[in-house]
């Protein structure tokens, strides 16, 4: 199995008013097509900066990652964006669905960055749409809905584009039990499918879901064990 | 990805209702306005540029100065085109002249009435061949060729023969030289400094006394000489050789003070500003300053959308990050936020268009102003709407999509995204030059309105209210001018009767006197003065100050022969004399005394001051010398500085000169005199209606341009004021309501509202005061080089940048008050608990 992202003493330190926090410190990881990786952690040890660095979204202050063999740092900003657009799903905690678009245009977004052309545009909307059950929601707004349907659109807008990575950040933060597990199910019918999941969260519930779990503290990886079932 | 970025958008409006409406009705005001200002300039700047050889034709110009003192005008000697057409063969294709008696109007006969028309003019036979005007009706090859044939304007044919074919009917003009139409101008929408209601043949002229003394005359310049070049000829070759022309036909003596000129016709209503121009022209500082305007207003509103847009960007930042995170290029992102600010601009432009449709018809009468008929659907109209909306749409949407997608992703997440201090302080910078601009607006407002009252009540040296100006020139009356005047005198309430050759206040006329060539010697030399021909008494009517010497003896009292003359037209008295000065004196004022090297004014008493006019006027010698010295007057608008000016007592047929009638009536009683000289004007059988206007209101017209750039700097800086209120509105209500929970956790503290209302106010007051204080800054610079381009000017006034400083500050207060009192009156105990 071959890696699809590989980091080789990550390092990420803040600046603000002249104090610097170091979030994260020397840190290797490899993570291999059709893994399931959880990574756990207090707050503020880590983990939300290096997911931001693992979907390209920001750039380590030292080290080096590589992205599908693709060393970031020597990539441009319009190179990285056009990899993350290409190949990376995100789900977020706090669902970040855009207010003032429908349900279907809010999962129509990241193939229309990838330039799909219409007619296939609506077929996958359409598709994963009636896959979530959410179909008949395609008209309302993010703010008509409930917790659980708005967590089930910003999944099929991770989703519909088939990326081979999906990074979700606290994806059931805001869920209820019922709904987590409907969402923990979901990524791992992903992961079976071939999809490279990466999830931060702070439930050992869910993190059970995955494969491997990291747990980082103050910017370190302490452990990091395969999960056997 | 387009009907995305036009979904998004359209919905940002709609949810955002309120931001929305101060914007769109900001750039639709700025929009309208630009458009509004767009119209006139164009239509200032089309002025003949609708003939078709408009490129080719010229205007002859002459300057006869001397000393500093003399005239500059677009007219020229009328004998002066044949020797132009022979001297450049190879460049002139058509060469043609114009020319108007010196009366304010003709008295004009037609279909049985009688009517006044002011734009009589006469012109050689190839007029049309120069300027190719449309005629509705007649041939412009033939229309000239006759003598007494005339082309008259649609208007004035549909006036004097309703539906009745104009051509063939004969029109009596002065109750001297019968007419007969042989054409018609069509109508046209295209402006031109030719206006003509009446344009005759050269030729009708011909056996009309003036036609002999100009016909041969190479010191009158009476005429305007138009002339076509050739195909292929070069202006610059005709320039080259003039002073050529000069040399070879003019006598040696006028040739050293004059010199002849060329002028463009695309160059004549902007940039032409001399004497006895054909009409009013126009002024290129206008246009730029209506440029300025219009350009100033669209800033005032685009800078609203820049600083709502930017202040917000807080509540776009999710939607940025996600975009950004989905693959969003910055690049993408910035035409979105363009798409919207374009969407915004479009919708702005329709309302724009709204308030044109309203506005249009109304403009001509706001500003006096002949923008003919345009409509909303005129092209030029709706080009200029939405060009300036389009292009004001994209700029002022750059800065907003520049600074939205810098957003970092990341940083939004983290909710570590705070309104960046460059773009805060780039944000005051903005409102800052807002009202820097509304102040200046204000100030120049204010200051014009200065100069201009000014201008209308500055002492002019004599007495112009209360004086009655009747326009007569060749009335049958005024052959009985003196049993007429002795008629009016009986009247207790009229104190003064005289008459001039010119309007006083708005004199022109130049004339040739032999002065001595220094103060001691009595050799004379040429020299040319401005001055102006009047009968006795001009100084008692307009109340002049002597200063040294006497007035004008009186008309002799009348003899009971004359006095049953009265009634009869007797023409005889051409060459009599009225009084013992006729030929003998002349008045000057203080600054011809300067000018002629005397130290005091008594010193100029009794030396000789010959008019060089004898032929035109009588047969008698001209033995003029220095009678009095009065007080300088304003003989001229105040454009221009104090000049040497004489008057000159109408002597002989000079008489027959001096068209306009003044009286003078006692304040109080004007109603009651103006019936009794009508009736004495009926008495006279008259045939010419009574019709009289007042010196004062006259005198205030002149300053139309003044009145009009007021008019225009009022309504804009109003509109300029209210666009920035609009953007302070705005920003305000977004600051109060960002700004909700301070304020909440300061009043559960014990915060007074006045104490919240002072510190929500602050920052914005403060930003209006920085303003003022550049804004003063700037006027004073600029408004005291405006004053500087009149000769006599106020000065610049501090009350008035202070009044200006008063009114801008007292609004915004207003305006931010409205939103931090309500926000000091909240109950904290809704804001805590909401948080």
């Amino acid at each position: 199995m071959s890696y699809l992202l590989k980091t080789e003493r990550l390092r990420k330190v803040y600046t603000a008013f002249d104090v610097a926090t170091v979030a994260l410190d020397g840190v290797d990881l490899n993570i291999k097509r059709g893994e399931f990786v959880a990574i756990m952690g207090q707050s503020g040890c880590g983990k939300s900066s290096l997911l931001n660095i693992l979907g390209l979204l920001d750039l380590p202050t030292a080290g080096e990652m590589y992205f599908m063999g693709q060393a970031i740092s020597k990539l441009s900003a319009a190179e990285r964006n056009t990899l993350r657009k290409m190949h990376i799903g995100f789900v977020f905690q706090s669902f970040n669905l855009i207010d003032e678009l429908t349900v279907y245009e809010n999962i129509e977004l990241p193939l229309i960055y990838r330039k799909v052309p219409i007619q296939e545009r609506r077929k996958l909307v359409y598709d994963i749409m009636d896959e979530m059950d959410i179909s008949h929601k395609r008209h309302y707004f993010p703010k008509q809905l409930s917790g659980g349907q708005q967590q089930r659109v910003a999944f099929s807008r991770a989703v519909v584009a088939d990326p081979e990575l999906i990074l979700a950040d606290e994806p059931t933060g805001n869920l209820d039990s019922a709904h987590g597990q409907d969402v923990m199910n979901l990524l791992s019918r992903l992961n079976e499918k071939g999809t490279t999941i990466v999830i931060v969260t702070h439930s050992p519930a869910y993190a059970n879901y995955s494969r491997r779990v990291i747990h980082l503290f103050d910017g370190h990886i302490v452990t990091d064990a395969l999960i056997t079932i | 990805m387009l009907k995305n970025y036009i979904i998004i958008a359209w919905r940002n409006l709609y949810n955002q209702k309120v931001y929305s409406i101060i914007n769109v009705l900001g750039l639709a005001l700025g929009i309208a306005c630009f458009t509004v200002l767009h119209t006139m300039i164009r239509y200032e700047m089309r002025y003949d540029l609708s003939f078709k050889n408009y490129e080719g034709i010229y205007r002859i110009t002459s300057n006869v100065i001397k000393d500093r003192i003399g005239i500059k005008t677009p007219r020229s000697a009328y004998p002066l085109a044949d020797k132009m057409r022979k001297s450049f063969p190879e460049d002139i294709a058509h060469l043609s002249r114009l020319f108007k008696l010196n009366l304010p109007f003709q008295n004009v006969w037609a279909n049985g009435r009688n009517y006044h028309e002011k734009l009589v003019f006469y012109a050689d036979s190839n007029f049309l061949e120069v300027f190719d005007m449309p005629l509705s009706a007649g041939s412009s090859k033939t229309a000239l060729t006759k003598p007494n044939s005339a082309i008259v304007s649609s208007k004035i044919a549909k006036r004097y023969f309703q539906e009745t074919s104009p051509i063939g009917q004969k029109l009596i003009l002065r109750n001297e030289d019968t007419l007969t139409i042989t054409g018609v101008f069509a109508d046209t929408d295209n402006p031109s400094h030719l206006k003509f209601d009446i344009l005759a043949s050269f030729s009708s002229i011909y056996d009309l006394p003036i036609f002999a003394r100009i016909n041969k005359n190479w010191t009158s310049l009476p005429v305007w000489t138009y002339f076509l070049l050739k195909e292929g000829a070069d202006i610059k070759n005709i320039e080259a050789n003039l002073p050529k022309v000069v040399k070879t036909y003019y006598d040696s003596t006028f040739s050293a003070y004059y010199e002849m000129g060329i002028q463009p016709l695309k160059d004549i209503h902007l940039r032409s500003n001399l004497d006895y121009e054909v009409s009013e022209n126009g002024d290129y500082r206008y246009v730029y300053i209506f440029w300025g305007l219009s350009l100033i207003v669209l800033v005032v509103a685009g800078i609203n959308y820049m600083n709502l847009a930017t202040a917000r960007s807080s509540l776009r930042a999710k939607e940025i990050g996600v975009r950004k995170a989905l693959g969003a290029a910055r690049g993408e992102l910035m035409k979105q936020f363009l798409c919207e600010s374009m969407l915004l601009s479009l919708l702005a432009i329709f309302v724009a268009l709204i308030l044109l449709e309203w506005v249009l018809p109304s403009i001509n009468n706001l500003f006096e102003y002949k923008v003919i008929e345009v409509y909303v659907m005129d092209f030029e109209i709706l080009a200029a709407a939405l060009c300036s909306g389009l292009a004001v749409g994209f700029l002022a949407g750059l800065y907003p999509a520049y600074y939205l997608s810098s957003m970092e992703a990341t940083d939004i997440f983290k909710g570590n995204f705070v309104l960046s201090v460059h773009s805060k302080g780039f944000r005051k910078v903005l409102v800052v030059v807002q009202f820097v601009i509304s102040f200046c607006l204000l100030a120049t407002t204010f200051v014009c309105i200065n100069q201009l009252q000014f201008l209308k009540h500055t002492k002019l040296g004599y007495d112009k209210d209360q004086v009655v100006i009747v326009p007569a020139p060749y009335a049958p009356l005024m052959r009985q001018y003196e049993c007429f005047k002795a008629d009016l005198l009986e009247y207790p309430d009229i104190l003064g009767v005289t008459s001039m050759g010119e309007l006083i206040g708005n004199n022109r006329d130049i004339f040739a006197f032999q002065v001595p060539s220094c103060k001691r010697s009595d050799s004379l030399e040429m020299q040319f003065h401005h001055a102006m021909m009047v009968r006795p008494d001009f100084e008692k009517t307009m109340g002049l100050k002597l200063l040294a010497g006497r007035f004008f003896n009186s008309d002799y009292p009348l003899t009971e022969r004359s006095k049953n003359n009265c009634l009869t037209k007797n023409s005889s008295w051409a060459d009599s004399t009225t009084t013992d000065d006729e030929f003998k004196a002349i008045i000057v004022n203080r600054e011809m005394t300067k000018y002629l090297g005397y130290k005091t004014p008594q010193e100029a008493i009794g030396r000789p001051f010959l008019l060089i006019k004898s032929k035109l006027y009588s047969q008698m010698p001209h033995q003029e010398r220095i009678i009095g010295v009065v007080e300088d007057f304003h003989f001229m608008p105040l454009y221009d500085q104090m000049k040497p000016f004489a008057l000159v007592l109408s002597s002989g047929r000079g008489k027959n000169y001096t068209y306009y009638l003044a009286i003078r009536i006692k304040k109080g009683h004007t109603e009651a005199a103006l019936d009794y000289v009508s009736q004495i004007w009926a008495n006279y059988s008259e045939p010419k209606a009574f019709e009289y206007f007042f010196l004062s209101e006259k005198l205030n017209s002149q300053y139309i341009k003044e009145q009009r750039l007021s008019e225009i700097t009022a309504y804009f800086s109003m509109i300029a004021i209210l666009i920035a209120c609009l953007g302070l509105w705005g920003l305000s209500s977004f600051v109060v309501a960002r700004k909700r929970k301070e304020i909440g956790i300061r009043k559960a503290l014990g915060a007074s509202s006045l104490s919240i209302v002072f510190m929500l106010n602050k920052d914005f007051l403060i930003l209006v005061l920085q303003s003022i204080f550049i804004g003063t800054a700037v006027s004073y610079f600029a408004l005291n080089q405006w004053l500087g381009s009149f000769a006599y000017h106020v000065n610049l006034n501090w009350g008035l940048l202070l009044l200006s400083g008063i009114i801008v500050f007292d609004i915004a207060l207003i305006t931010v008050s409205i939103q931090t009192i309500r926000a000091s009156q909240q109950n904290p105990v809704d804001v805590i608990n909401q948080e």
